[in-house]
């Protein structure tokens, strides 16, 4: 029983999406080993966001979507009319692309995930909220100025920042589509940094467009392609001996997305 | 390109061009000109403390617009207070809820209204006046009422608000709603997170020019029976009423030079309302766009 939550806090099975018509993810079947990062790499258009933000109901809000097979969290189904999606969401937290803060200061930035969940005890707030932004590294630059503008900040740390508001709620799986986008390497570094510590404890899943962050970072690797998981494996085996052609020629160069 | 280098006839054309251009703005501006100048010279005589101040009388120049004014005061109040929260909350259902619904139902109710709502923009105000002759005025027995003037005017700035703030919500970038929604937010926590406040100067500039539509109406107030002799301030519900575009035109419809003078003093008073309203929502447009482009290059 162990066994089977250490290899699969969260699973797919036959995982479809289809917008307006249009079938974006067809038949994935993954299982997110617990406590270990996985990657998600593939062309553009080959799905790799729409997966993630199926793990965690954003398709809800998608108009004309649709979503058969089915996303299981500790065994139960994340679709099922039971399940709360707003909890589903505070469990499978996720960072988005683009580190988008409020109109806030850093500090009401961070807490807005607690504030909105009912929390009125300040100084738990306060104090989630520091540990919050020291598990970003972000606590010493930025704890003397937490009534500062977010916006005020630089793009690496608002990166982090948003890390630190997802990881405010304590969410046992953290999904984050492009963790460093267009950054420098220096501040992809310190990212890495931080998502290495942070796997200690929680399980997480990256979509990346860099093979090199990916083959860095991850346990696991996933290789998406129009829609289809091509190949699934261990990190080191999956870039150094892949089975599949498509994931040979992806890794060299020989195939490109479908530029949108 | 050489040709049009070398002044040869494309380069004519153009500058023949802009002169036509320029030759148009100056006309309008002669127009324009010519009209404020007029009304200057008609009402600014006639624009005293005594017009301002004082009731209707049946000599012209005793006359005063006090009544007339109020009147259009406090139908703006009125139709700001009826209208604003019933469009702004009518275009957040239309846009957030009805639009990108997943369900086809909602979508379609959502079109249907869309529909609905772009026919009643366009319908002439001479058509709000007849409605709220007969729904508020006779069938809801209001009387002639400044109650149902301000509800028959409301009903006309209604949609004209909900298409301005459908706008405003429709450009506003989507990424902090989902932020909110990843975070564990409900729909209407998200929205207020990340629409509203990046959707706010769309949404006040929006009712502003709705109000500043509606404020300058004469056709509906005749329909629902504003009164034209008034020596008291509308100061109940169901008081009747009287407003400055009505005087306006019962003035300057009648032969005497004494009631022109008076119009066009009238016009004078109405003038700075709905620049005020044009004024608030340009104003706040620049100073919001402003501040995100400081956002931005931060």
């Amino acid at each position: 029983m162990k066994e089977q939550q250490d290899e699969s806090i969260l699973k797919t099975s036959s995982l479809s999406v289809i917008f307006s018509k249009k079938q974006v993810l067809s038949g994935v079947d993954l299982a997110f080993a617990h406590r270990k990062i996985t990657s998600v790499i593939g062309p553009s258009g080959s799905g790799k966001s729409t997966l993630l933000r199926a793990l965690n109901r954003m398709t809800d809000f998608v108009p004309e979507v649709q979503v058969e097979g089915d996303v299981s969290f500790k065994g139960h189904s994340i679709f099922d009319d039971q399940v709360d999606a707003a909890d589903i969401r505070r469990r499978i937290g996720m960072v988005s692309q683009n580190s988008v803060v409020f109109r806030k200061s850093i500090f009401e930035n961070v807490a807005y995930g607690l504030r909105i969940k009912g929390s009125h005890d300040s100084g738990r707030i306060e104090h989630q909220v520091a540990e919050s932004l020291k598990k970003v590294h972000l606590w010493d630059a930025l704890k003397d100025r937490l009534d500062h503008d977010a916006s005020d900040i630089g793009r690496e740390q608002q990166q982090r920042l948003c890390m630190a508001r997802a990881l405010v709620l304590s969410p046992e799986v953290l999904l984050i589509d492009e963790p460093t986008g267009d950054l420098d390497s220096g501040s992809t570094n310190r990212i890495e940094v931080v998502l290495r510590e942070l796997r200690d404890e929680r399980t997480i899943v990256i979509v990346t467009h860099s093979l090199h962050q990916a083959a860095r970072i991850s346990d696991k690797t996933a290789f998406l392609h129009f829609g289809k998981l091509v190949e699934y494996r261990d990190t080191r085996r999956f870039f150094t001996n892949p089975v599949m052609k498509l994931t040979e020629d992806y890794l060299t160069g020989r195939i490109f997305g479908d530029e949108r | 390109m050489r040709r049009i280098m070398d002044g040869s006839s494309p380069n004519r054309l153009e500058k023949w061009f802009v002169l036509l251009c320029q030759g148009c703005l100056v006309l309008f501006l002669l127009i324009f000109l010519s009209f404020l100048l007029l009304l200057l010279i008609m009402g600014l005589p006639r624009l005293d403390w005594e017009f301002i101040f004082g009731f209707q009388s049946r000599f012209p120049d005793q006359s005063g617009a006090l009544s007339a004014l109020t009147g259009t005061c406090e139908l703006v109040l009125l139709v700001l207070l009826f209208a604003c929260p019933i469009g702004i909350a009518a275009a957040f259902f239309i846009q957030e809820y009805g639009e990108n619904s997943s369900s086809m139902a909602l979508r379609m109710i959502s079109r249907f209204f869309d529909l609905l709502l772009t026919s009643m923009e366009g319908l002439p105000s001479v058509v709000y006046g007849f409605l709220g002759l007969a729904l508020f005025v006779n069938i809801l027995s209001m009387g002639r009422s400044l109650l149902a003037a301000a509800l028959t005017l409301a009903s006309m700035a209604v949609p004209i608000i909900i298409s301005n703030s459908r706008n405003a919500l429709r450009s506003v970038s989507r990424e902090k709603q989902e932020t909110a929604l990843c975070l564990g937010a409900t729909k209407w926590q998200a929205f207020k997170a990340g629409v509203l406040p990046e959707a706010l100067p769309g949404l006040v500039t929006g009712t502003c020019l709705a109000m500043g539509r509606v404020a300058g109406e004469a056709a509906p107030l005749l329909m629902v029976g504003a009164f034209s002799y008034m020596t008291f301030v509308p100061d109940r519900l169901l008081s009747p009423f009287a407003a400055l575009p009505v005087d306006i035109y019962n003035w300057t419809v009648q032969a005497g030079g004494g009631e022109h003078a008076n119009g066009s003093a009238a016009i004078l008073l109405l003038i700075p309302i709905l620049v005020f309203f044009n004024a608030i929502s340009v104003i706040w447009r620049r100073h919001w766009e402003k501040q995100t482009a400081e956002d931005k290059a931060k």
